[in-house]
Protein backbone atom coordinates (compact mmCIF):
# COMPACT_ATOMS: atom_id res chain seq x y z
CA UNK A 1 0.00 0.00 0.00
CA UNK A 2 1.44 3.40 -1.17
CA UNK A 3 1.88 5.80 2.15
CA UNK A 4 -0.74 8.04 1.30
CA UNK A 5 -3.38 5.60 0.63
CA UNK A 6 -2.04 4.21 3.64
CA UNK A 7 -2.85 7.43 5.92
CA UNK A 8 -5.69 8.87 3.97
CA UNK A 9 -7.35 4.97 4.49
CA UNK A 10 -5.75 5.07 8.13
CA UNK A 11 -7.69 8.10 8.90
CA UNK A 12 -11.05 7.32 7.00
CA UNK A 13 -11.67 4.14 8.57
CA UNK A 14 -10.36 5.20 11.95
CA UNK A 15 -13.16 8.20 12.10
CA UNK A 16 -15.65 5.85 10.26
CA UNK A 17 -15.87 3.24 13.18
CA UNK A 18 -15.39 5.74 15.99
CA UNK A 19 -18.86 7.36 14.68
CA UNK A 20 -20.49 4.14 13.72
CA UNK A 21 -19.84 2.54 17.45
CA UNK A 22 -21.20 6.20 18.98
CA UNK A 23 -23.21 7.16 16.08
CA UNK A 24 -23.22 10.38 18.29
CA UNK A 25 -22.81 12.77 15.34
CA UNK A 26 -25.30 11.44 12.98
CA UNK A 27 -27.94 11.01 15.38
CA UNK A 28 -27.55 14.36 16.57
CA UNK A 29 -27.45 16.09 13.45
CA UNK A 30 -30.36 13.81 12.05
CA UNK A 31 -32.31 15.23 15.01
CA UNK A 32 -32.05 18.36 14.48
CA UNK A 33 -32.75 18.16 11.01
CA UNK A 34 -35.95 16.61 11.62
CA UNK A 35 -37.00 19.06 13.98
CA UNK A 36 -36.25 22.08 11.31
CA UNK A 37 -37.95 20.12 8.52
CA UNK A 38 -40.88 19.90 10.84
CA UNK A 39 -40.85 23.96 11.63
CA UNK A 40 -40.27 24.51 7.79
CA UNK A 41 -43.32 22.52 6.77
CA UNK A 42 -45.73 24.12 9.72
CA UNK A 43 -44.20 28.10 8.61
CA UNK A 44 -45.19 27.40 4.76
CA UNK A 45 -48.58 26.00 5.80
CA UNK A 46 -49.41 28.97 7.52
CA UNK A 47 -47.88 30.97 5.11
CA UNK A 48 -49.84 29.49 1.89
CA UNK A 49 -46.24 29.00 -0.04
CA UNK A 50 -46.72 26.39 -2.36
CA UNK A 51 -45.02 23.40 -0.77
CA UNK A 52 -43.20 22.04 -4.42
CA UNK A 53 -41.33 25.37 -3.89
CA UNK A 54 -40.13 24.81 -0.85
CA UNK A 55 -38.83 21.35 -1.13
CA UNK A 56 -35.11 22.31 -2.87
CA UNK A 57 -34.43 25.06 0.17
CA UNK A 58 -35.80 22.91 3.01
CA UNK A 59 -33.24 20.17 2.47
CA UNK A 60 -30.45 22.83 1.87
CA UNK A 61 -31.23 24.09 5.06
CA UNK A 62 -31.09 21.55 6.73
CA UNK A 63 -27.55 20.25 5.29
CA UNK A 64 -26.29 23.81 6.34
CA UNK A 65 -27.45 23.57 9.69
CA UNK A 66 -26.89 19.54 10.69
CA UNK A 67 -23.80 19.83 9.11
CA UNK A 68 -22.49 22.97 10.93
CA UNK A 69 -23.27 21.03 13.99
CA UNK A 70 -21.60 17.64 12.62
CA UNK A 71 -18.22 19.50 11.55
CA UNK A 72 -17.71 20.80 14.98
CA UNK A 73 -18.66 17.64 16.69
CA UNK A 74 -15.87 15.52 14.57
CA UNK A 75 -13.53 18.07 14.93
CA UNK A 76 -13.75 18.81 19.13
CA UNK A 77 -13.37 14.82 18.65
CA UNK A 78 -9.82 15.05 17.63
CA UNK A 79 -9.41 17.78 20.29
CA UNK A 80 -10.61 15.25 23.14
CA UNK A 81 -7.14 13.64 24.58
CA UNK A 82 -5.07 16.20 22.55
CA UNK A 83 -5.40 13.43 19.47
CA UNK A 84 -4.42 16.52 16.95
CA UNK A 85 -1.10 16.65 18.29
CA UNK A 86 -0.62 13.38 17.88
CA UNK A 87 -1.49 13.89 14.14
CA UNK A 88 0.69 17.15 14.02
CA UNK A 89 3.16 14.71 15.21
CA UNK A 90 2.99 12.21 12.79
CA UNK A 91 5.04 11.66 9.62
CA UNK A 92 1.77 12.26 7.68
CA UNK A 93 1.43 14.44 5.00
CA UNK A 94 -1.14 17.31 6.25
CA UNK A 95 -3.33 17.45 3.03
CA UNK A 96 -4.09 14.13 2.98
CA UNK A 97 -4.83 13.81 6.43
CA UNK A 98 -7.31 16.55 5.41
CA UNK A 99 -8.94 14.44 2.23
CA UNK A 100 -9.48 11.68 4.79
CA UNK A 101 -11.22 14.46 6.97
CA UNK A 102 -13.04 15.50 4.17
CA UNK A 103 -14.14 12.06 2.55
CA UNK A 104 -15.45 10.90 6.32
CA UNK A 105 -17.26 13.99 6.84
CA UNK A 106 -19.16 13.52 3.52
CA UNK A 107 -19.97 10.16 3.97
CA UNK A 108 -21.52 11.18 7.54
CA UNK A 109 -23.86 14.66 5.48
CA UNK A 110 -24.87 12.05 2.50
CA UNK A 111 -26.18 9.34 4.50
CA UNK A 112 -27.92 11.65 6.50
CA UNK A 113 -29.50 13.28 3.21
CA UNK A 114 -30.31 9.48 2.14
CA UNK A 115 -32.32 9.84 5.26
CA UNK A 116 -34.03 13.33 4.80
CA UNK A 117 -34.76 12.72 1.00
CA UNK A 118 -38.16 10.26 1.22
CA UNK A 119 -39.10 13.14 4.63
CA UNK A 120 -39.15 15.95 2.44
CA UNK A 121 -40.92 13.99 -0.28
CA UNK A 122 -43.75 13.21 2.07
CA UNK A 123 -43.44 16.71 3.65
CA UNK A 124 -42.81 18.71 0.60
CA UNK A 125 -45.14 16.37 -2.01
CA UNK A 126 -42.07 16.33 -4.76
CA UNK A 127 -41.08 13.94 -7.18
CA UNK A 128 -37.52 12.37 -6.02
CA UNK A 129 -37.64 10.48 -9.56
CA UNK A 130 -38.28 12.76 -12.22
CA UNK A 131 -34.05 12.75 -12.37
CA UNK A 132 -32.41 10.67 -9.62
CA UNK A 133 -28.92 11.16 -11.31
CA UNK A 134 -28.78 14.86 -11.18
CA UNK A 135 -30.49 15.27 -8.11
CA UNK A 136 -27.72 12.90 -6.68
CA UNK A 137 -24.94 14.94 -8.05
CA UNK A 138 -26.59 17.81 -6.82
CA UNK A 139 -26.59 16.94 -3.72
CA UNK A 140 -22.73 15.34 -3.63
CA UNK A 141 -20.94 17.98 -5.22
CA UNK A 142 -22.68 20.96 -3.25
CA UNK A 143 -22.42 18.95 0.17
CA UNK A 144 -18.46 18.19 -1.21
CA UNK A 145 -17.74 22.19 -1.20
CA UNK A 146 -20.00 22.27 1.99
CA UNK A 147 -17.42 20.15 3.34
CA UNK A 148 -14.20 21.07 2.03
CA UNK A 149 -14.79 24.34 3.46
CA UNK A 150 -16.04 23.40 6.87
CA UNK A 151 -13.30 21.31 7.32
CA UNK A 152 -11.03 24.08 7.02
CA UNK A 153 -12.84 26.68 9.26
CA UNK A 154 -13.38 24.59 11.72
CA UNK A 155 -9.53 24.10 12.52
CA UNK A 156 -8.99 27.59 12.36
CA UNK A 157 -11.88 28.22 14.67
CA UNK A 158 -10.84 25.62 17.26
CA UNK A 159 -8.20 27.18 19.36
CA UNK A 160 -10.45 30.10 20.33
CA UNK A 161 -12.15 31.20 22.99
CA UNK A 162 -15.44 31.55 21.39
CA UNK A 163 -15.17 28.70 18.70
CA UNK A 164 -18.73 27.59 19.08
CA UNK A 165 -20.19 31.12 17.64
CA UNK A 166 -17.03 31.94 15.67
CA UNK A 167 -16.97 28.78 13.15
CA UNK A 168 -20.45 29.00 11.70
CA UNK A 169 -19.89 33.15 11.55
CA UNK A 170 -16.64 32.35 9.95
CA UNK A 171 -17.98 29.43 7.65
CA UNK A 172 -21.29 30.40 6.18
CA UNK A 173 -20.24 33.34 4.16
CA UNK A 174 -17.85 31.44 2.67
CA UNK A 175 -19.94 28.37 2.00
CA UNK A 176 -22.55 30.89 0.56
CA UNK A 177 -21.55 29.85 -3.33
CA UNK A 178 -21.86 26.34 -2.76
CA UNK A 179 -25.20 26.45 -1.40
CA UNK A 180 -26.94 29.25 -3.68
CA UNK A 181 -25.26 26.64 -6.60
CA UNK A 182 -26.40 23.57 -4.55
CA UNK A 183 -29.94 24.68 -3.65
CA UNK A 184 -30.68 25.77 -7.16
CA UNK A 185 -29.23 22.72 -8.42
CA UNK A 186 -31.47 20.35 -6.12
CA UNK A 187 -34.40 22.28 -7.25
CA UNK A 188 -33.63 22.17 -10.80
CA UNK A 189 -33.23 18.27 -10.55
CA UNK A 190 -36.49 17.96 -8.86
CA UNK A 191 -38.42 19.39 -11.74
CA UNK A 192 -36.62 16.94 -13.97
CA UNK A 193 -34.52 19.39 -16.08
CA UNK A 194 -30.94 19.27 -16.23
CA UNK A 195 -29.02 21.30 -13.64
CA UNK A 196 -25.52 21.19 -15.81
CA UNK A 197 -24.46 24.30 -15.59
CA UNK A 198 -24.78 24.62 -11.85
CA UNK A 199 -22.88 21.04 -11.49
CA UNK A 200 -20.06 22.78 -13.63
CA UNK A 201 -19.90 25.84 -11.31
CA UNK A 202 -20.36 23.42 -8.12
CA UNK A 203 -17.26 21.10 -9.75
CA UNK A 204 -15.42 23.82 -9.86
CA UNK A 205 -15.96 25.27 -6.75
CA UNK A 206 -14.75 21.45 -5.21
CA UNK A 207 -11.81 21.42 -7.07
CA UNK A 208 -11.18 24.83 -5.63
CA UNK A 209 -12.12 24.46 -2.25
CA UNK A 210 -10.53 20.50 -1.89
CA UNK A 211 -6.82 22.27 -3.36
CA UNK A 212 -6.75 25.11 -0.94
CA UNK A 213 -7.74 22.94 1.81
CA UNK A 214 -4.65 20.44 0.79
CA UNK A 215 -2.41 23.00 0.73
CA UNK A 216 -3.61 24.77 3.79
CA UNK A 217 -4.47 22.06 6.64
CA UNK A 218 -1.14 20.86 8.12
CA UNK A 219 -0.64 24.26 8.39
CA UNK A 220 -3.43 25.16 10.24
CA UNK A 221 -3.62 22.44 12.08
CA UNK A 222 0.08 23.31 13.51
CA UNK A 223 -1.16 27.06 14.27
CA UNK B 1 20.93 6.03 12.61
CA UNK B 2 21.20 8.87 15.18
CA UNK B 3 19.12 11.43 16.48
CA UNK B 4 20.64 14.72 17.87
CA UNK B 5 19.05 17.68 19.49
CA UNK B 6 21.35 21.19 20.23
CA UNK B 7 19.39 24.59 21.42
CA UNK B 8 21.11 28.08 21.83
CA UNK B 9 19.59 30.83 23.83
CA UNK B 10 15.92 29.61 23.61
CA UNK B 11 13.28 31.73 25.33
CA UNK B 12 9.99 31.20 25.47
CA UNK B 13 7.43 33.73 26.93
CA UNK B 14 3.85 33.86 26.88
CA UNK B 15 2.99 37.34 26.94
CA UNK B 16 4.43 39.08 29.97
CA UNK B 17 5.60 35.61 31.38
CA UNK B 18 9.05 34.33 30.85
CA UNK B 19 9.02 30.62 30.42
CA UNK B 20 12.16 29.54 29.39
CA UNK B 21 15.39 32.04 29.37
CA UNK B 22 18.19 31.75 27.43
CA UNK B 23 18.54 27.96 27.85
CA UNK B 24 21.88 26.57 25.86
CA UNK B 25 22.23 22.37 26.13
CA UNK B 26 22.80 19.54 23.39
CA UNK B 27 20.98 16.52 23.45
CA UNK B 28 23.55 13.28 22.43
CA UNK B 29 22.82 9.69 21.29
CA UNK B 30 22.77 7.48 24.13
CA UNK B 31 22.07 10.33 26.59
CA UNK B 32 19.32 9.57 29.49
CA UNK B 33 18.31 12.79 31.25
CA UNK B 34 16.32 13.41 33.83
CA UNK B 35 14.90 17.04 33.19
CA UNK B 36 14.06 18.43 37.29
CA UNK B 37 12.68 21.44 38.82
CA UNK B 38 9.60 22.91 40.62
CA UNK B 39 6.15 23.40 39.66
CA UNK B 40 6.43 26.04 36.80
CA UNK B 41 10.45 26.04 36.27
CA UNK B 42 9.87 25.73 32.07
CA UNK B 43 10.68 22.11 31.98
CA UNK B 44 7.33 21.20 29.88
CA UNK B 45 7.92 24.10 27.83
CA UNK B 46 11.04 23.34 26.80
CA UNK B 47 10.14 19.86 26.32
CA UNK B 48 7.41 21.18 23.83
CA UNK B 49 10.02 23.19 21.99
CA UNK B 50 11.90 20.23 21.66
CA UNK B 51 9.38 17.81 20.34
CA UNK B 52 8.35 20.60 17.50
CA UNK B 53 5.00 21.32 19.61
CA UNK B 54 5.80 24.65 20.61
CA UNK B 55 7.61 27.52 18.95
CA UNK B 56 10.61 29.22 21.05
CA UNK B 57 9.83 33.28 21.11
CA UNK B 58 13.71 33.55 20.10
CA UNK B 59 16.65 31.24 20.36
CA UNK B 60 17.44 28.06 17.95
CA UNK B 61 16.77 24.22 18.02
CA UNK B 62 19.07 22.29 15.29
CA UNK B 63 18.34 18.68 15.29
CA UNK B 64 20.82 16.76 13.71
CA UNK B 65 20.27 13.35 11.73
CA UNK B 66 23.07 10.72 11.48
CA UNK B 67 25.59 13.75 12.17
CA UNK B 68 23.64 16.79 9.33
CA UNK B 69 21.85 19.36 10.47
CA UNK B 70 17.97 18.85 9.00
CA UNK B 71 15.24 21.36 9.00
CA UNK B 72 12.62 19.48 7.78
CA UNK B 73 10.71 18.96 11.10
CA UNK B 74 8.61 15.88 9.49
CA UNK B 75 11.88 13.95 9.39
CA UNK B 76 12.84 14.55 12.80
CA UNK B 77 8.80 13.83 13.96
CA UNK B 78 9.53 10.33 12.47
CA UNK B 79 12.36 9.72 14.58
CA UNK B 80 11.23 11.21 17.98
CA UNK B 81 7.90 9.99 19.81
CA UNK B 82 6.27 12.13 22.49
CA UNK B 83 4.68 10.84 26.04
CA UNK B 84 2.88 13.91 27.49
CA UNK B 85 -0.06 14.71 29.92
CA UNK B 86 -2.70 14.03 27.28
CA UNK B 87 -2.46 10.21 26.08
CA UNK B 88 -3.33 11.41 22.74
CA UNK B 89 -5.37 8.35 22.00
CA UNK B 90 -9.22 7.91 20.90
CA UNK B 91 -11.74 7.48 23.50
CA UNK B 92 -14.18 6.05 21.51
CA UNK B 93 -11.56 3.01 20.03
CA UNK B 94 -9.84 0.03 21.67
CA UNK B 95 -6.58 0.15 23.12
CA UNK B 96 -5.64 -2.20 20.06
CA UNK B 97 -8.11 -0.14 17.57
CA UNK B 98 -5.85 2.63 18.27
CA UNK B 99 -2.30 1.19 17.78
CA UNK B 100 -3.60 -0.14 14.62
CA UNK B 101 -4.60 3.82 13.56
CA UNK B 102 -0.72 4.66 14.93
CA UNK B 103 0.88 1.63 12.98
CA UNK B 104 -1.06 3.07 9.67
CA UNK B 105 -0.05 6.51 10.27
CA UNK B 106 3.44 5.63 10.61
CA UNK B 107 2.97 3.23 7.96
CA UNK B 108 5.51 0.19 10.73
CA UNK B 109 3.34 -2.45 8.74
CA UNK B 110 3.37 -3.86 12.64
CA UNK B 111 0.94 -7.55 12.44
CA UNK B 112 -1.89 -7.20 15.16
CA UNK B 113 0.05 -9.93 17.62
CA UNK B 114 3.36 -7.26 17.15
CA UNK B 115 1.00 -4.77 18.57
CA UNK B 116 -0.37 -6.63 20.96
CA UNK B 117 2.95 -7.67 21.89
CA UNK B 118 3.74 -3.76 22.47
CA UNK B 119 0.88 -3.74 24.88
CA UNK B 120 1.84 -7.02 26.53
CA UNK B 121 5.14 -4.60 27.31
CA UNK B 122 3.52 -2.74 29.39
CA UNK B 123 1.09 -5.10 30.99
CA UNK B 124 -2.02 -4.00 28.96
CA UNK B 125 -2.80 -7.18 26.35
CA UNK B 126 -5.27 -8.81 28.14
CA UNK B 127 -7.22 -4.97 28.18
CA UNK B 128 -6.89 -5.28 24.20
CA UNK B 129 -10.13 -4.70 23.27
CA UNK B 130 -11.30 -2.42 26.13
CA UNK B 131 -12.45 1.04 25.10
CA UNK B 132 -9.61 3.53 25.74
CA UNK B 133 -12.07 5.93 27.72
CA UNK B 134 -13.35 2.91 29.78
CA UNK B 135 -9.54 2.68 31.11
CA UNK B 136 -8.38 4.33 34.76
CA UNK B 137 -5.74 6.94 34.40
CA UNK B 138 -3.35 4.36 34.88
CA UNK B 139 -3.99 2.21 32.17
CA UNK B 140 -4.49 4.77 29.74
CA UNK B 141 -1.07 6.23 30.89
CA UNK B 142 0.32 2.44 29.72
CA UNK B 143 -1.16 2.35 26.68
CA UNK B 144 -0.09 5.87 25.54
CA UNK B 145 3.35 4.52 26.60
CA UNK B 146 2.87 1.28 24.19
CA UNK B 147 1.79 4.56 21.50
CA UNK B 148 4.61 6.02 21.95
CA UNK B 149 6.91 3.19 21.92
CA UNK B 150 5.53 2.21 18.70
CA UNK B 151 7.31 3.91 15.91
CA UNK B 152 10.57 2.57 17.41
CA UNK B 153 11.64 6.25 17.73
CA UNK B 154 15.43 7.27 18.31
CA UNK B 155 14.67 9.73 20.75
CA UNK B 156 11.75 9.82 23.52
CA UNK B 157 10.24 12.76 25.17
CA UNK B 158 8.34 12.51 28.73
CA UNK B 159 6.27 14.29 30.53
CA UNK B 160 5.94 12.84 33.87
CA UNK B 161 5.61 9.37 32.61
CA UNK B 162 4.93 7.80 36.17
CA UNK B 163 2.41 10.00 37.12
CA UNK B 164 -1.00 8.05 37.91
CA UNK B 165 0.66 4.63 38.01
CA UNK B 166 0.98 2.03 40.54
CA UNK B 167 3.68 -0.09 41.85
CA UNK B 168 3.16 -2.65 39.17
CA UNK B 169 3.55 0.04 36.58
CA UNK B 170 5.90 2.18 37.68
CA UNK B 171 7.95 -0.90 37.62
CA UNK B 172 6.99 -1.98 34.02
CA UNK B 173 7.51 1.59 32.87
CA UNK B 174 10.93 1.87 34.42
CA UNK B 175 12.13 -1.42 33.02
CA UNK B 176 11.39 -0.15 29.73
CA UNK B 177 13.42 2.70 29.67
CA UNK B 178 16.07 0.58 31.17
CA UNK B 179 15.85 -2.05 28.79
CA UNK B 180 15.02 0.71 25.57
CA UNK B 181 17.77 1.22 22.64
CA UNK B 182 16.76 4.66 22.44
CA UNK B 183 17.75 8.12 24.44
CA UNK B 184 15.10 9.71 26.21
CA UNK B 185 14.32 12.98 28.20
CA UNK B 186 12.17 12.63 31.27
CA UNK B 187 10.14 15.44 32.92
CA UNK B 188 9.50 14.13 36.29
CA UNK B 189 9.18 15.25 39.96
CA UNK B 190 9.64 11.45 41.49
CA UNK B 191 13.84 12.06 42.59
CA UNK B 192 14.28 8.45 43.15
CA UNK B 193 13.45 7.28 39.70
CA UNK B 194 15.19 10.14 38.25
CA UNK B 195 18.28 9.45 39.35
CA UNK B 196 18.22 5.30 39.20
CA UNK B 197 17.49 5.32 35.41
CA UNK B 198 19.00 8.72 34.07
CA UNK B 199 22.91 9.14 33.63
CA UNK B 200 22.07 12.82 33.58
CA UNK B 201 20.80 15.31 34.85
CA UNK B 202 19.03 19.04 33.55
CA UNK B 203 17.65 21.05 36.37
CA UNK B 204 15.60 24.15 36.00
CA UNK B 205 14.82 26.95 38.05
CA UNK B 206 12.39 30.02 37.27
CA UNK B 207 12.70 29.55 33.09
CA UNK B 208 16.37 28.65 33.69
CA UNK B 209 18.42 25.54 32.52
CA UNK B 210 20.98 26.44 36.06
CA UNK B 211 22.42 23.15 36.00
CA UNK B 212 23.68 19.78 33.67
CA UNK B 213 25.66 17.25 35.35
CA UNK B 214 26.64 13.88 34.60
CA UNK B 215 25.67 11.22 36.65
CA UNK B 216 29.09 10.16 37.25
CA UNK B 217 30.26 13.44 38.67
CA UNK B 218 26.63 13.33 41.41
CA UNK B 219 26.29 11.05 44.38
CA UNK B 220 22.84 10.87 45.02
CA UNK B 221 22.92 12.84 48.51
CA UNK B 222 24.82 15.54 45.97
CA UNK B 223 21.91 15.56 43.66
CA UNK B 224 18.99 15.21 46.32
CA UNK B 225 20.62 18.52 47.81
CA UNK B 226 21.09 20.23 44.28
CA UNK B 227 17.20 19.39 43.50
CA UNK B 228 15.97 20.36 46.64
CA UNK B 229 18.04 23.45 46.89
CA UNK B 230 16.29 24.47 43.27
CA UNK B 231 13.07 24.53 45.26
CA UNK B 232 14.20 26.07 48.14
CA UNK B 233 15.16 29.18 45.89
CA UNK B 234 12.31 28.56 43.91
CA UNK B 235 10.06 28.80 47.05
CA UNK B 236 11.95 31.84 48.68
CA UNK B 237 11.72 33.71 45.11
Amino acid sequence: MSPVVSVFSAMLHKDLRRELRSREIFISSFLFSIILLTVIYFASTSSGVKYELMGAGALWLCITFSGTIGLNRTHQSEMVNNCYRGLILSPADGGWLYLAKVCSNWLLLSAMEVLLLPLIALFFHVDLLQSPGWLALSLLLGTGGFVAVGTLVVVITANTRMKDVLFPVVQLPLVVPALIAGVNSTEVALRGQSPWNWIQFLLALNVVFLSVGFLLYEFLLEE
Amino acid sequence: MTLSIQFHQLTKQFGETIALWRAEEQFHPGDRISLLGHNGAGKSTLLHILATLTKPTSGTVTWHLDGEACSDVRRVRARLSFLSHEPMLYPDLTALENLQFINRLYRRGLSDSELVGLLDQVGMAIHKDRLFRTCSRGMQQRISLARALLPEPEMLLLDEPFSGLDGEGVARMKDVFTRAHTCWLMVTHHLQHGYELANRFWIMNRGRLVHSLHKSDLSYEAYLKLCQGSKMEARNS
